[in-house]
């Protein structure tokens, strides 16, 4: 046989083992535990003892076997799916008006007098001015102050101020990014299985909380909607944060083995995460902020306590050498941050970018306070030269520069810490996202809602699994009937196919849906279609009289393009779908495809290498 | 040994000369499925038209009619429709579905607005009026959809307090006025967002009440699905512009891979297939959901296959035969060449779908149902508009040629 031939059957051997290993926990979890998800809502916490135990030859395999398991979509497990658009219109407008009556009285120092008037549709500002010579004075260098805007027409004694070039595009790129980020962060604490936040298209979030209970939902809903404010503050000094923290690591009681306390200067936390099934069920910030809550009588009056998340880097030194650090759970310590000085809030920011030391190439981040914001600012870094700064996201510290000297005029630069050039780069971008979104708080809003419960989608699977079942047979039969022994290679190569496509939505982490399942089913009947176009064109080769050899290869060869043309279409749909979809329909597109490339495979590679075999075998003869 | 067929070779049934009344038949379905949407007009689901919908089962037989009556009788739902798609008669499934997604309206609006300008006064002692205040927007059925927001300041001749009212304290009012909501306090915009709480606690409490034994109300509920009523309008035109989408990508497609000839015949019948589709979809009364979209998508997708098909065989026959052999004649030849792969193909496709039309519940169901129909026309289709197309603009090309030659034979005699 030809060496072709042997590739190709290794091959298939070769994929269908890594397909069935990669099915394998998906299957025993099916056959153990097929009501378990039935019971999702409501018993969060049992969910670790299981019932009958996992076989020992399971329990025995490394993790790294057990690790993809084909998860069930919202749909049918049950929970909670949210769909927010992050509102950055009317953020930009509100900031467009605080800078058009700042510009005024920036104006009126001067002793300009001006009138203006903000259109909220085309985000301008029209200026009116006494004359002409006034209008001058709104030049790029007056604008220095407002970043966010630029002369889009000057004319007599009008000027028209517009958005900036790519203010937009930046304001909304952080808005939707630091949004993801804040609710990624807050419903970490609810401890829901797999919880699932990212930008579905533009400013679109989708949330998910499988198995969140109804009862439940309002507290989600709460926290994840309220919009992250953005503060600057001063860390307390040193001296202090180890007084008062000493005084609170007195106040640890045996309730509060998760707290720990080094060296005095802090306390922190882990994150408490359930090793099987990986749900965070308790935030580090949560152990410490509650913890601070009932010993708020230690903390002085005109300070309060922030919350840290501890870089993973520092951890490395903790953990045994090889180990991976960023699998380990999050630990959130805490700072104490004065209060009692004025403080500077999003709305002082004007613009926040990344820039790059030309000497030293370090990235670092520039800002631009306003005008109140810069004098605020100078007077706080004349009096506090060596302390640290304290950027906050609600109470969360999300960077602490240190003042090296006084900083007029509201231009500042804020360099990282040690790293390597990439690492720093990082957390420059971070701090920009989380300086932009602060200065326009957008509110976030909901847009779509579905709150599933626990048993409509096992009816659903139910239904789904015995249409599929059922389909499959009919199929198998009338292929056998209709083509004899092919057909019977053809129902064989389908079965390929629907493992394939099962093993690819494994291992992509793509969850089952119900338009999943349709999809699953709908493929089959489409597979079976590229089979059918060879074997008729084999059975007119035949008909020529060629051999059944000659007919097979005749029929694979003209056949190739019919299929890939028939199939590419199809994919162009499912592509289309993809983009237009969310949610449980995506994964029907996403079915669809797998399906796809699945059955282009599976009949130009299983159908033949079998067919190749099987006339060599039985002599040259072929029954289709 | 024999083969076993269905169609047996060398068949050769005259789709060509006999197009006439098929393809008449397929317009006039066309056109009446494109009328229907405007005469019936689709049952836009909730994905599409905003509010509510509220999928239950009950665990003791309940008729539609006594959910129907509960929720149309109850004012506080806009246009209800309730609809059957449980399959076990002991333990019935229905969908409400309701415009309603918050039962706040806006007469009750103004009753809490009241409360607000009279009586808010701080724990320090300062007296606060409403500032901004939402306005009820009648478009949405006199009611107020979603969170809203609410700023509070002083009253006249008033100072203003040193810390702002805590969100409790605000929430305690509005539950004075009679709205349960979540309250939550913006600093940097000095503002409450008011978040009343959804319609699933009003529906959850009557579907208890009533039926109390009947229903459990901690799983009695198996979906509620919300949507704003712009996203519904989004949702609508994204519909639209994909399927679009899709019809265009493809044209480019055919028209990359055979010619120019083939590819607007394609799309015709393409969007033949889906008008006689969606005309069934709206004889029906199926609900337009994202899965319709989906199965519409799938359908264009999956229709043009048995089109390709016969032009794959058009192409190869036009090759292999006399140049002076008539189109038609080739065309009727591939079509007839083609014919046990396109039945087979269908009743194949049939099997797998069926089943899901039949078992399947809910929008799962619908999808199988327009997948069924669909493939059912698209494979008519194939022969009877893709092919005759073909033929036409075939001939239109050539009459443009000779006209293109013709000019230009005048235009260098005149030179």
């Amino acid at each position: 046989m030809s060496r072709s031939w042997w590739a190709r059957a290794a091959l298939l051997v070769f994929l269908l083992i890594v397909s069935c290993v990669i099915l394998m926990p998906t299957v025993v979890e099916m056959a153990l535990y097929p009501e378990s998800k039935d019971e999702v809502v409501g018993q969060d916490e049992e969910n670790a003892v299981r019932n009958p135990p996992l076989p020992e030859w399971y329990t025995s395999l490394p993790s790294w076997l057990k690790s993809k398991t084909l998860s069930l979509g919202l749909d049918l497990q049950g929970g909670l799916m949210l769909r927010y658009s992050v509102d950055i219109d009317s953020a930009i407008d509100d900031k467009l008006a605080s800078n058009a009556a700042n510009i005024r009285s920036a104006l009126a120092n001067q002793g300009i007098a001006v009138t203006y008037r903000v259109d909220r549709e085309l985000d301008q500002v029209a200026l009116t001015f006494d004359n002409s010579d006034d209008a001058k004075k709104v030049d790029s260098k007056f604008l220095y102050d407002f970043p966010m805007l630029a002369i889009s027409t000057s004319l007599d004694n009008t000027v028209t101020l517009g958005l900036r070039d790519n203010y937009f595009k930046e304001s909304e790129e952080s808005a939707v990014q630091q949004a993801v980020e804040i609710i990624r962060e807050r419903i970490d604490g609810l401890g829901v299985a797999q919880p699932n936040v990212r930008v579905e298209s533009g400013r679109n979030i989708a949330v998910e909380l499988p198995g969140l209970s109804r009862s439940r939902v309002a507290a989600a809903e709460k926290l994840i909607s309220t919009t992250a404010v953005l503060t600057f503050k001063l860390v307390a000094p040193r001296e202090e944060n180890i007084a008062v923290f000493t005084t609170l690591s007195q106040r640890l009681t045996a309730d509060d083995q998760q707290l720990i306390s080094v060296g005095g200067g802090t306390l922190r936390a882990d994150d408490i995460v359930d090793p099987a099934t990986k749900r965070v069920e308790k935030t580090g910030k949560e152990i410490l902020k509650e913890f601070a809550l009932r010993n708020e009588v230690d903390i002085p009056s005109g300070r309060e306590i922030a919350y840290e998340k501890i870089d993973v880097r520092e951890r490395a030194y903790e953990v045994e050498e090889g180990t991976d650090v960023s699998k380990l759970p999050t630990r959130w310590r805490m700072r104490l941050v004065r209060t009692d000085l004025p403080s500077l809030s999003g709305e002082n920011v004007e613009a926040a970018y990344p820039a790059s030391n030309p000497d030293t190439n370090m990235p670092y981040v520039s800002l631009k306070l306003d005008r109140n914001g810069g004098d605020v600012f100078y007077e706080i870094t004349k009096q506090h030269v060596g302390d640290q700064l304290a950027i906050l996201m609600d109470d969360v510290l999300v960077s602490d520069p240190v003042i090296r000297s006084e900083i007029p005029g509201g231009n500042v630069s804020i360099e990282m810490g040690r790293g390597n050039r990439q690492q720093t780069l990082d957390e420059v971008n971070n701090l920009v996202v989380s300086l932009r979104s602060g200065a326009l708080p957008a509110p976030i809003r909901q847009e779509y809602k579905t709150l599933v419960g626990p048993s409509l989608g096992m009816d659903s699977i139910k239904s789904g699994m015995e249409a599929l079942a059922i389909g499959f047979v009919f199929i198998f039969l009338f292929m056998c009937i209709y083509y004899r022994s092919s057909g019977f290679i053809a129902s064989f190569s389908l079965l390929c196919n629907i493992v394939f496509i099962m093993a690819g939505m494994a291992s992509m982490g793509a969850a089952l849906t119900m338009p999943g399942i349709a999809g699953i089913v709908l493929t089959i009947g489409m597979a079976i279609d590229a089979n059918i176009i060879v074997y008729e064109r084999i059975r007119e080769e035949l008909r020529d009289n060629e051999t059944p050899r000659k007919a097979i290869f005749i029929g694979f060869h003209k056949a190739l393009w019919t299929i890939l043309d028939s199939n590419i279409t199809t994919a162009i749909a499912a592509v289309v779908l993809m983009n237009f979809a969310s949610g449980p329909v995506k994964g029907f597109a996403i079915t669809l495809l797998l399906g796809i490339i699945s059955t282009v495979y599976t009949a130009f590679y299983v159908s033949r290498t079998i067919f190749e075999l099987k006339v060599r075998i039985n002599n040259e003869k072929l029954s289709i | 040994m024999a083969q076993f067929t269905i169609i047996k070779p060398n068949t050769n049934i005259q789709f060509i000369a006999h197009r006439k009344p098929v393809m008449i038949g397929i317009f006039l379905l066309a056109l009446v499925g494109f009328i229907l949407t405007f005469v019936i007009g689709p049952n836009w689901g909730t994905s599409f038209e905003g509010g509510t919908s509220i999928t239950m089962h009950f665990d003791q037989p309940v008729g539609a009619e006594e959910v129907r009556k509960l929720f149309v009788d109850d004012p506080r739902f806009e246009s209800v429709s309730v609809q059957s798609i449980g399959t076990d008669e002991a333990k019935p499934r229905y969908v409400v579905r309701t415009r309603t997604t918050t039962t706040l309206k806006c007469a009750d609006m103004d009753k809490i607005h009241e409360t607000f300008t009279n009586s808010v006064v701080t724990k320090s002692g300062n007296v606060l009026t409403v500032g901004q205040w939402p306005a009820c927007n009648p478009k949405i059925e006199d009611g107020i959809r979603g969170d809203f927001f609410v700023t509070l300041v002083p009253a006249a001749g008033q100072e203003a307090p040193e810390t702002p009212m805590a969100d409790e304290d605000v929430r305690a009012l509005l539950m004075s006025a009679g709205l349960e909501a979540e309250v939550v306090y913006e600093a940097s915009l000095n503002r409450y967002t008011v978040k009343p709480q959804g319609i699933q606690n009003d529906v959850v409490k009557l579907l208890n009440d009533t039926f109390g034994e009947r229903f459990d109300e901690a799983t009695g509920v198996d979906e509620i699905v919300t949507v704003g009523a712009e996203v519904g309008d989004k949702f609508r035109s994204d519909a639209i512009v994909s399927i679009l989408m899709a019809l265009g990508l493809m044209l480019l497609y055919i028209a990359i891979r055979f010619d120019s000839r083939y590819a607007p015949a394609a799309i015709i019948s393409l969007a033949m297939s889906t008008l006689v589709a969606w005309g069934f979809v709206v004889v029906l009364g199926l609900e337009i959901t994202l899965e319709t979209v989906a199965a519409f998508l799938t359908l264009v997708g999956y229709g043009i296959n048995d089109t390709i098909v016969n032009f794959d065989r058009i192409r190869e026959n036009i090759g292999l035969s006399d140049p002076k052999t008539p189109l038609e004649t080739i065309v009727n030849k591939s079509i007839n060449d083609c014919l046990s792969r396109t039945t087979v193909t269908s009743a194949t496709t049939l099997f797998a779908v069926v089943p899901l039309a039949l078992i399947g519940s809910g929008t799962t169901r619908d999808f199988a149902i327009i997948m069924s129909i669909g493939i059912c026309i698209t494979t008519v289709n194939s022969i009877y508009i893709s092919c005759p197309f073909m033929i036409i603009m075939d001939k239109w090309f050539k009459k443009m040629n000779e006209r293109n030659a013709a000019k230009q034979e005048i235009e260098e005699a005149s030179v």
